[in-house]
């Protein structure tokens, strides 16, 4: 009986142990990530397979972000969507479509869907703030010389992944690549972080590569302007007024 | 000819500030939009019971203009120019109605260039103002609008994915803590835009006015108003003046977007207070839907929208069909729902189809609709619209009500179309 509770107690520690490093590791990641303020002019690339890069559709977008779960985006290309202005707050999301002027609150099921007039690799819900921190419960999966694999469960229960997993370089704390899980189709999305540069006086990926694994094809994101901590406008942040 | 001349003069200003030189390197003016061509043929039943299909085509350019002289400053322009022919064209449901018989009616609008858009937005902070011919685009709801009491009704765009008309007038904002937001605006134009340019002029009370406020509570955006609706009677040259109340809210509900959105007429037409005979039930409209995306549907959106008109007939022998034709009023009777699906295909293919039903009569229409997105900026579009029943939606309007003839004329035609959007 006695070594039956030293043997749970051992086993209690060697978990809570787990899972402080893991949540140290994902502290450090978010610390290196995290900017008061930051803007980015971004170009998007869709391509439609994973082989060919005939047929690539292109969109520019500017982005500004505050306080980790706040972020604002506004389409420049194409022609098509120019003026699409999409506000994120936590797990809301208002869409403004200039040509009816009207503003739609996108929650639940809908923040799933890739975004409107874009398709691509890329939802609503990857595009959204928020800290690695707050957003998952995570654990230690692996641990080798050079890298940390760390398995985030997402909090939300409306998310659309049932579970994320992060490989972060242990020297830099580095975000390299992360791997998306769906009930449903299980490995469905590796996003990989490339070309770690310094931009706006900030080391930032500024190659992002999102592969469907599922639908055979990718999405890339470059980062063509960066500013970091500096001032940005309220307005851009109030569901009332961000498209004003 | 002189509203033509009016509007080209407007334009040709608006145009020529797009390319005044700004004073501290504001970012370029830009001229965007896009150029749509469409062909259709729609069956209509002649007054032998024949059906007969006929043709009909139309070019449509929208002209867009950005201009931000000043950081807080932003002026935008929006001009459309539509060639519309055949079943298209705006002559041809005139000449069936007779309508070009009576006097006050301007049948045709085709190949005139219009200024829809033309404002000029400053932002002081915590306040902005918006003055010219504004976008007026209020409410939550997909379909049915209540709270929207400044445009002209387009009963066949469920979709809603084309441009809020303009109106002149100015509108207001004033940002409170905590999300409050205080709105407010003043028109110059009646709801059908079918009233003299001197209908303010005439009596005061002829300005639409509306103001509200919008907060957000938990998962919930709400809002709550009240604003007065001008509506101009044409054939007999008059106004009526109601009061309306809103509010409206959008959330989640278990995962689910849901929204809903009433007006409450709190006064009789004249616009006075409500006398004895006023029901809560007669003047009320409320839309209350859903947007998903379930999960056992394999990515199909769905959308339901329920639309209570108390201000419609709830027997067709009440239908009134002059408010649909001035533009005052979406539908005739009381009850309608609306269902609609949308699945999207290796992105840039789009099935969706969609039905409106008047719940009490049992007619509606059926719309259906292909679209593919060639490139980027390019969309070819392929759809039908049917109607079916023999209510409200069959269409078949008495000419002896509009004082333009005698006999029936079906003005609810099934239609098929395509048509392609280039933007530029």
């Amino acid at each position: 009986m006695k070594k039956r509770k030293i043997l749970c107690a051992m086993l209690i520690c060697a978990s809570t142990l787990w899972a402080e490093t893991a949540l140290e590791i994902i502290r450090r990641v978010d610390e290196r990530q995290h900017s008061a303020t930051s803007e980015q002019k971004m170009l998007m690339r869709v391509y439609p397979s994973l082989a060919s890069d005939t047929g690539v559709r292109e969109f520019r977008i500017s982005s500004v972000s505050r306080s980790d779960d706040e972020s604002f985006m506004v389409f420049e290309e194409p022609r098509t969507i120019k003026g699409m202005k999409i506000l994120s707050r936590g797990d809301d999301r208002w869409v403004h479509f200039p040509s009816t002027g009207r503003v739609r609150k996108i929650v639940g099921e809908s923040k799933k869907q890739s975004v409107q007039g874009v398709g691509g690799d890329f939802s609503y819900e990857d595009l959204g703030g928020g800290t690695l921190e707050e957003d998952y419960r995570t654990r230690l999966l692996e641990e080798s010389e050079s890298f940390f694999i760390i398995e985030g469960i997402p909090v939300d229960s409306d998310s659309a992944y049932s579970r994320l997993v992060f490989e972060i370089e242990k020297e830099s704390y580095r975000t390299l690549k992360i791997q998306y899980h769906t009930e449903k189709e299980g490995h469905l999305k590796d996003l990989f972080f490339r070309d770690y540069t310094v931009m706006g006086g900030k080391e930032i990926a500024r190659s992002m590569e999102m592969i469907n694994r599922h639908r055979e094809r990718r999405t890339e994101v470059l980062i063509l302007e960066s500013r970091f901590d500096g001032p940005v406008d309220e307005k851009l942040f109030n569901p009332t007024r961000f498209y004003r | 000819m002189r509203g033509f001349r009016i509007n080209c003069g407007l334009l040709c200003t608006l145009l020529f500030a797009l390319t005044l030189p700004g004073r501290a390197e504001p970012p370029p003016p830009e001229i965007y939009g896009y150029l749509e061509s469409g062909a259709s043929s729609s069956s209509f039943t002649d007054d032998d019971g024949s059906d007969t299909w006929r043709p009909g085509a139309y070019t449509r350019l929208r002209l867009k203009g950005n201009w931000e002289p000043e950081e807080r400053l932003r002026f935008h322009l929006e001009a459309e120019w539509i060639a519309a022919y055949g079943t298209e064209s705006p002559d041809f449901s005139a000449r069936r109605l007779g309508l070009d018989s009576l006097s006050g009616w301007e049948a045709s609008d085709t190949g005139e260039l219009r200024v829809e858009h033309a404002w000029g937005l400053l932002d002081l902070g915590n306040f902005d103002i918006q003055a010219g011919k504004i976008p007026l685009a209020w409410g939550t709801a997909y379909v049915f609008n209540p709270s929207a009491r400044v445009n002209p009704a387009d009963s066949l765009n469920p979709g809603g994915d084309e441009e809020t008309p303009g109106i002149t007038g100015i509108s207001s904002s004033v940002y409170l803590k905590n999300g409050l937001t205080v709105s407010a605006y003043l028109a110059a134009e009646d709801r059908g835009r079918e009233a003299d340019p001197d209908m303010i002029a005439r009596d005061a009370a002829n300005i639409p006015w509306g103001t509200r406020i919008r907060a957000f509570a938990g998962p919930f955006d709400l809002s709550l108003g009240i604003l007065r609706e001008i509506l101009y009677d044409t054939p007999t040259s008059s106004y009526e003046r109601p009061l309306w109340l809103s509010c409206d809210g959008v959330g989640n509900l278990a995962g689910q977007n849901l929204y809903w959105e009433a007006a409450l007429r709190i006064s009789d037409p004249s616009g006075n207070p409500a006398d004895r005979e006023w029901t809560f039930e007669d003047n009320l409209e409320l839309a209350v839907g859903f947007h998903a995306l379930p999960s056992i549907f394999q990515g199909v959106e769905v959308r339901g929208e329920y639309f209570y008109q108390g201000t419609g007939s709830s027997r067709e022998r009440g239908y009134e069909v002059l408010p649909i034709l001035e533009g005052t009023r979406t539908v005739m009777g009381r009850h309608y729902l609306f269902g609609y699906l949308e699945k999207r295909f290796f992105d840039y293919n789009l099935v969706s189809c969609g039905t409106l039903v008047n719940a009490v009569d049992l007619s509606g229409a059926v719309f259906s609709e292909y679209s593919r997105e060639i490139t980027a900026n390019s969309k070819f579009s392929l759809g039908s619209v049917t109607y079916y029943g023999s209510g409200e939606f069959q269409g078949i309007i008495d000419r002896s009500l509009l004082g333009t003839g005698t006999g029936t004329v079906d003005m609810a035609g099934n239609r098929i179309y395509a048509d392609l959007r280039i933007s530029f």
